[in-house]
């Protein structure tokens, strides 16, 4: 008997241990609460479905060759390089109407001459689309290209920050984040209003990763599933600065104790260093998370994070693989053509 | 091709179903099974096949000179010369890297050498082949005149990429003339599948990160985080390793072939004696065959007891890796050995700990507490890259930090491997860890589908990795 009740504990410990609670109270709030997740799945369903069909038809990717032969001129990159543009706007819009300061700041892990088509060509172009649009851009590329890799970042093995290089990093945005120490936004939310998280990070989360490369790094997250060891607190006592970006903030194969914006909020505690990254992100995605749950976190500074890759990455097949909203994305007239042209022949 | 993966399942199920519906055509059940062999190797790489196929012959040409010769000293020479080629292929392809790096003026070699790619479980089929003509030369075994069955029983798939190591005696017999399992042993074998993918995929999958985290941020971790994290890589690599080994077990009865038990609950053990009578039971025995009596064994003095022991777990840490760190894992292990030795104590305890009683006495659980702690600092050793790790992770578990609370992270992964080894403890007098009840089939049901859906619900969200032991 004995030996079947250890058994039986030690398969109920592991259930526990795998599974969440389920129970939810039979309220009539409860059964509403249910129909809207259900029709919330079928219309997820119904997305995946058809994002599924959309990759099977048209798979590839392109990458970086988009740019080789004259690619900078071509109608599709200059498609993209206005839908970019165009995102950057309907960003700085939505940010600024809440009061806040709309920063772009443009980050590449590139060292050396030998600077990528992507880089080449679209950094240029983000700098003019953001004095178009009237946002601050600071272009840190070319300080980090003068940097020696095997310092800044983690090669051979990879290419994002080292520990070196998120100090480095750190102190890139610092005086950045001086300049605009004294900015308020004015929009407030109920908390009733705010979504259960600000970040994509599943909330309290902390788990060993190691992006398959056999490099392990702790990533935690706070209760708002910011990538963070703090929770904010509301009303705010403190000026909130949300970073949006890609892995360049997100930091990979760092802990959350290396990475720039725990330094930056170990300099200056007088702020809340929010940060929002995502790895393999683009403006798409930031636009996306910032109208979703990030303005919510009601930040008095937005700094996005962006380089040559964003606009790029714009391209529908792109979208259809690694959207954060996991709904279709159409081929344009001219993406189509560009598509069939390419991988079709 | 791992075992934990559909792509497995269905390449077994094909043979399974092919290798019986040929079961009347002997010559073509073998050609099935050789067939076979090769193509879960060659899923590996390419080239695999090739160096597997060469070892196989030159194991079976040796076998037979050394049969046909009547002369004891020629067939002592042709058994020397035979090992040395054997053992000279495995020399060369795992530690050329290692002989030629350290010899100065030699880099030129060494980059070459250092290019090889080292086909997975070159250890294993090299001391199966070396065991084989070994027993050739002992007249322990008859030779083998079918080459095909000799070779399917050399390539054997469940047990080519991490043993057991198999005995020429008994298991290469059964190739002869595989039979159908029975009822009992086609459950048997389900059980011991399911409870090693249980370990695989629900207990080492789980913990692996975690572990690889700990010993590649030592420096940033206090010592009991360490002292965890390296309790932690003890308990996953006997997740791990006896998972591979059970799943084989199960794999290989089902074709009609019984492998040995390599793992029989280890850290149920009261002294370092008797753990290594449970740890990785094939190597221990093809080292007791091999190298352990030929030397002398217990044989004469205390001194040379000694000695024979310390150069035996060397030559297991070199077996492992061409690394120091395995050299010192080995001798760490010997030394442990040194006051059993001495005080004549080393072989107590073959019978189950606390047989008949679900709790150890007190005296007991402190020897299993004090043995897996021995255990868990030779780990120290085994996984790290370098000495300078080594060194890194001693001074901070001995230093004043391990007092310190450690990171829950990994305190909870821990308590992932608890109800492995609560389960194991209960069930540690049985053949193999499933068998529940024999005359209740319902708890017997119920106990593969727990396990199933445990398995199902709780596996790691990740792409399989490796078993840790297809490296050496």
């Amino acid at each position: 008997m004995k030996k079947c009740l250890l058994s039986f504990a030690a398969c109920i410990s592991l259930l526990t241990m795998g599974c969440g609670n389920s129970a939810s109270e039979n309220t009539a709030e409860a059964v509403a609460q249910k129909q809207q997740t259900n029709a919330l799945l079928a219309e997820s369903k119904k997305n995946a479905s058809e994002i599924e069909k959309l990759n099977e038809q048209y798979h590839e990717v392109p990458d970086e060759r988009m740019l080789n032969n004259g690619g900078q001129n071509s109608p599709v990159y200059k498609e993209l390089q206005q839908r970019y543009k165009t995102q950057l706007g309907a960003m700085k819009q939505s940010v600024e109407a809440t009061g806040a300061k709309f920063v772009v700041v443009i980050i590449t892990p590139e060292v050396g001459k030998n600077i990528s088509a992507l880089t080449r060509y679209g950094h240029p172009f983000i700098k003019q689309a953001c004095t178009d649009l009237g946002v601050d851009v600071y272009d840190l590329s070319p300080v980090i290209a003068a940097q020696d890799a095997r310092v800044i970042t983690q090669v051979p093995r990879d290419g994002h920050w080292s520990k070196k290089g998120a100090e480095f990093l750190a102190n890139q945005l610092d005086p950045i984040l001086v300049k605009y120490a004294g900015h308020k936004s004015t929009k407030t939310y109920a908390d009733a209003e705010r979504p259960e998280t600000f970040g994509d990070l599943a909330p309290s989360y902390e788990e060993i990763l190691d992006g398959g490369k056999d490099m392990p790094y702790k990533v935690t997250s706070n209760a708002q599933g910011l990538r963070m060891d703090h929770d904010i607190k509301f009303p705010k006592a403190k000026q909130h600065i949300l970073f949006l970006g890609g892995s360049q903030f997100f930091s990979p194969f760092l802990d959350n104790e290396f990475i720039a914006t725990t330094l930056l909020q170990k300099k200056h505690p007088e702020m809340e260093i929010m940060n929002a990254a995502m790895i393999a992100g683009c403006t798409d995605d930031f636009l996306s998370q910032w109208e979703e749950k990030a303005k919510y976190s009601e930040p008095d500074v937005v700094i996005v994070q962006t380089n040559g890759t964003d606009i790029t990455d714009l391209f529908f097949t792109n979208r259809n693989h690694m959207a954060r909203t996991k709904k279709p994305y159409y081929p344009s007239p001219v993406e189509e053509k560009y598509f069939l042209e390419t991988y079709r022949k | 091709m791992l075992f934990n993966t559909l792509e497995f399942a269905r390449f077994f199920a094909i043979v399974f179903a092919v290798y019986w519906l040929v079961a009347r055509w002997p010559v073509v059940q073998r050609v099935v099974l050789l067939a076979a062999n090769f193509y879960f190797y060659s899923n590996l790489h390419y080239s695999f096949p090739i160096y597997l196929g060469a070892m196989i012959w030159v194991g079976y040409l040796f076998a037979m000179a050394i049969d046909g010769q009547e002369d004891q000293k020629k067939r002592k020479a042709t058994l020397v010369a035979g090992i040395c080629i054997l053992g000279f292929g495995l020399t060369y392809i795992k530690y050329s890297g290692l002989i030629l790096g350290s010899i100065e003026g030699l880099s030129r070699w060494q980059s070459s050498a250092l290019g090889i790619l080292v086909p997975l479980g070159i250890s294993y089929y090299t001391f199966s082949s070396i065991g084989y003509i070994t027993d050739v030369y002992r007249k322990k075994v008859t030779r083998e005149p079918d080459f095909i069955i000799y070779a399917s029983y050399i390539s054997f798939f469940p047990h080519l990429l991490s043993g057991p190591i198999p005995s020429s005696a008994t298991i290469l017999p059964q190739f002869r003339k595989p039979k159908f399992p029975s009822a009992d042993q086609i459950e048997q074998s389900i059980a011991e599948i399911g409870w090693g993918l249980f370990k695989k995929m629900v207990v080492a999958a789980n913990v692996e990160k975690t572990v690889n985290y700990c010993y590649a941020h030592y420096e940033d971790l206090n010592g009991s985080t360490l002292f965890l994290g390296v309790m932690l890589f003890n308990l996953y690599l006997y997740a791990d390793f006896s998972a591979y080994s059970e799943i084989a077990r199960g794999v290989g009865r089902l074709l009609g072939i019984e492998l040995t038990q390599n793992f029989k609950m280890p850290f149920f053990s009261r002294n370092p004696g008797e753990f290594w009578r449970r740890w990785h039971t094939s190597l221990r025995k093809w080292m007791l065959d091999y190298l352990y009596l030929p030397l002398g064994g217990n044989r004469g003095s205390k001194f040379k007891y000694v000695m024979v022991m310390l150069f035996i777990f060397s030559f297991s840490g070199l077996w492992h890796g061409a690394n120091m760190t395995f050299v010192c894992w080995g001798l760490l292990n010997g030394i442990y050995f040194l006051p059993y030795i001495l005080s004549d104590k080393l072989t107590r305890y073959k019978n189950v700990v606390a047989a008949g009683r679900l709790f150890p006495t007190g005296k007991e659980a402190m020897q299993l507490a004090l043995t897996f702690f021995l255990v868990t600092l030779t780990r120290i050793f085994f996984r790290a890259p370098n000495m300078t790790v080594v060194k890194g992770l001693v001074v901070k578990i001995f230093s004043a930090s391990v007092l310190e609370a450690p990171m829950t992270l990994v305190l909870q992964k821990v308590a992932w491997c608890i109800p492995m080894l609560m389960f194991e403890w209960v069930q540690r007098e049985k053949r193999y860890v499933l068998e529940l009840g024999r005359n209740n089939m319902a708890l017997r049901v119920a106990g593969y589908l727990v396990i199933g859906v445990l398995v199902y619900e709780l596996r790691a969200k990740v792409n399989a990795s490796e078993y840790y032991y297809f490296k050496f």
